[in-house]
């Protein structure tokens, strides 16, 4: 079974590295992108297993990049987790309706976003 | 203008208007038939007694005619000295005085032209039949001559004196006529009087009720436009000297009033505005605020969590107590961050419960599990009671939770020895959730201002235990938007009880 790739759309450096370096030694194969139009475009063209979606991203946000997504017969129904500042109430509702799978406040521990990961995508025994 | 009149006055004086017309129409209608009956009297009195003295008149000369007959017969028969001759002459003068009389009289009556005609034609031959009867009487005249000739003057006389009948009678009739016209015309003027006084009452009762209506309609429409917002109406009649007019003065200091009262309306309208406008960049600002502040922190947190975990290799043993406290640290900025952030929403006033059905069982635990720890680490006992019967709650279990944490991690830092207890209890619709602990209690006169922003008891105790002091005041908050209420029991040095309660099912759209 091949290994299983992950899509983390996030415009933050620091935070990509940190998903970087956490899934380094695991089987999943990560693939970055820095705004929500190249996560769309991306998604579109690599066809990941799972999204990670920041949900404040420059161009558009990781809400309209999701209702995109769903948009499309090739992503419709890919795992996407939220990520979001937790700014204001309503904000898990609003993933939730945009087309989320699963939602998941910053600041995180890496290693629940890695148990969520294997939650939904199992790595291959 | 009339407007200097007061109403009271045009009130009182538009009746007796009215009054005034009506009496002069009647008075008028009655001095013209007075006139009319003198006249008509006049007239047909004259009339009356011409007609009887004209018939007085005929049978006087009528008589003389007789007498001065049976004069010349007998006259021819007796002699002149004769008794019977001479009571005759007597008589016949006398009866001349008579006619003289009589005829003056009707001179003095009569009045029309063809009148005055027919009495000059009988004077004329009233002296000529004299001077014929006295030339009889005295002797210089007689016999059958004498007697004819004084036969055809009286005849001429006669028919004089029937002409001046029929003349009066004439006249009496054309009198008549005359009058019967004028009592139709004056029949007529009274109708067209009594028509126009009718017509001049109805448009004095109609410019003196206009006088008073127009301007009132006029003022209440000023109002009506005030009442619907419209603060820029003139309104009129401001100069009248009338009670109106000072109606129109009242009606402008309200009218001004209510313009001032609109300005500042929109005044407040606008500042509302400016402020609504304000609060929304300030939660717009927390919003980015929020978002800026946990991305930097979640790399902290995240890396030092993987350090930690030994994602990077092994830690060497003396690194291990820094990197935990950069751990608690971290976790510990982030609660501060939480805290003002919630803080700041509530005070923008746009913090909003997210209601949903709960499970207090699921809230209870949740704060267990993240406190258990803490509370083994400092050797307390941490107890949680639950009767096995709560039913399903309905509010915001994320707030909630938040409060309870609060309360537990509050009771948890400031207690030393002994243990915290959690219990949670359902009477009836209320939710009440119960943390006591064996800490050092609180004073009564500092009770009050605990729940208040910034304040803890004691600063040294900030110093000791840290925290802003923000948490209770935050928790304060959610509960009373959730309809509830929070207190404290204490003791200064036996421990304390903090308790708060919540409806069990928060009512939608209820006090927030």
């Amino acid at each position: 079974m091949s290994a299983k790739t992950i899509l983390y759309v996030e415009d933050n450096e620091p935070n990509r590295m940190i998903v970087r370096d956490l899934l380094k030694r695991t089987t999943y194969n990560l693939i970055e992108a820095y705004d929500g139009e190249a996560g769309v475009a991306m998604a579109l063209e690599r066809r990941p297993d799972m999204i990670l979606m920041d949900i404040q991203l420059p161009k558009i946000s990781g809400l309209e990049a999701i209702r995109r997504l769903r948009a499309e017969p090739t992503t419709a129904t890919t795992p996407i987790v939220a990520i979001t500042s937790f700014a204001l109430n309503g904000d898990d509702k609003k993933a939730k309706d945009a087309g989320a799978t699963a939602y998941l406040t910053k600041p995180y521990s890496p290693y629940d976003l890695l148990k969520l990961i294997r939650n939904i995508i199992p790595e291959p025994s | 203008m009339l407007n200097r009149f007061p109403v009271a006055v045009k009130v009182l004086v538009a009746p007796a208007l009215i009054i005034m017309l009506m009496v002069g129409i009647i008075m008028t209608a009655v001095v013209a038939l007075h006139q009319q009956q003198s006249a008509f009297f006049r007239v047909v009195g004259g009339s009356l007694n011409t007609a009887n003295m004209t018939t007085r008149l005929l049978v006087s000369i009528a008589e003389v005619q007789s007498d001065l007959l049976r004069y010349s017969q007998l006259e021819q028969r007796l002699a002149p000295s004769d008794q019977l001759l001479t009571d005759l002459r007597r008589s016949i003068k006398s009866r001349y005085s008579t006619i003289d009389a009589l005829f003056g009289e009707i001179k003095t009556t009569t009045l029309g032209s063809g009148e005055a005609d027919a009495v000059s034609n009988i004077s004329d031959f009233l002296t000529i039949h004299r001077a014929v009867s006295l030339r009889i009487l005295d002797g210089t005249s007689s016999g059958t001559t004498a007697v004819s000739t004084l036969m055809a003057h009286y005849q001429q006389l006669q028919s004089y004196i029937v002409e001046l009948g029929t003349r009066t009678a004439e006249s009496a009739r054309a009198a008549e006529v005359q009058a019967g016209l004028y009592v139709n015309r004056l029949s007529q003027y009274i109708l067209y009087g009594s028509f126009a006084v009718v017509i001049g009452s109805v448009l004095i009762a109609f410019y003196v009720g206009r006088a008073i209506s127009h301007p009132l309609t006029q003022l209440i429409s000023a109002l009506t436009a005030i009442a619907e917002g419209n603060v820029n109406v003139r309104i009129p009649g401001l100069k009248r000297r009338d009670e109106l007019g000072e109606m129109a003065r009242a009606v402008n200091v309200f009218s001004s009033v209510s313009r001032d009262l609109r300005d500042r309306e929109h005044l407040l309208t606008e500042k509302s505005q400016q402020l609504e406008a304000a609060s929304k960049h300030k939660s717009e600002f927390l919003a980015s605020m929020s978002h800026e502040l946990r991305t930097p922190l979640n790399a902290i947190l995240g890396f030092n969590e993987m350090i930690l975990g030994q994602t990077y290799g092994d830690v060497p043993p003396d690194m291990q107590a820094p990197l935990v406290q950069i751990q608690a640290s971290g976790k510990h900025l982030l609660r501060l961050i939480n805290n003002v952030l919630d803080l700041a929403k509530i005070e923008a006033g746009r913090m909003e419960l997210s209601l949903s059905d709960y499970s207090v069982y699921e809230v209870v635990d949740n704060v267990r599990s993240t406190l258990e720890s803490l509370a083994a680490e400092k050797g307390l006992q941490f107890v949680v009671r639950l009767p096995p019967d709560i039913p399903v709650a309905y509010g915001d279990a994320g707030r909630i939770t938040q409060c309870l944490m609060n309360l537990a991690g509050n009771a948890i830092k400031f207690t030393k020895r002994g243990k915290v207890e959690i219990a949670v209890e359902c009477r009836g619709q209320v939710l009440m959730y119960k943390v006591t602990d064996t800490g050092m209690g609180i004073a009564p006169e500092k009770m009050e201002t605990l729940f208040t922003e910034f304040k803890q008891t004691d600063a040294s105790i900030a110093n000791e235990f840290g925290g802003t002091g923000l948490g209770l005041s935050i928790s304060k908050k959610f509960i009373e938007m959730h309809g509830g209420r929070i207190w404290v029991e204490s003791e200064s040095g036996k421990g304390s009880a903090f308790i708060f309660e919540v409806p069990l099912r928060v009512r939608e759209g209820g006090p927030t």
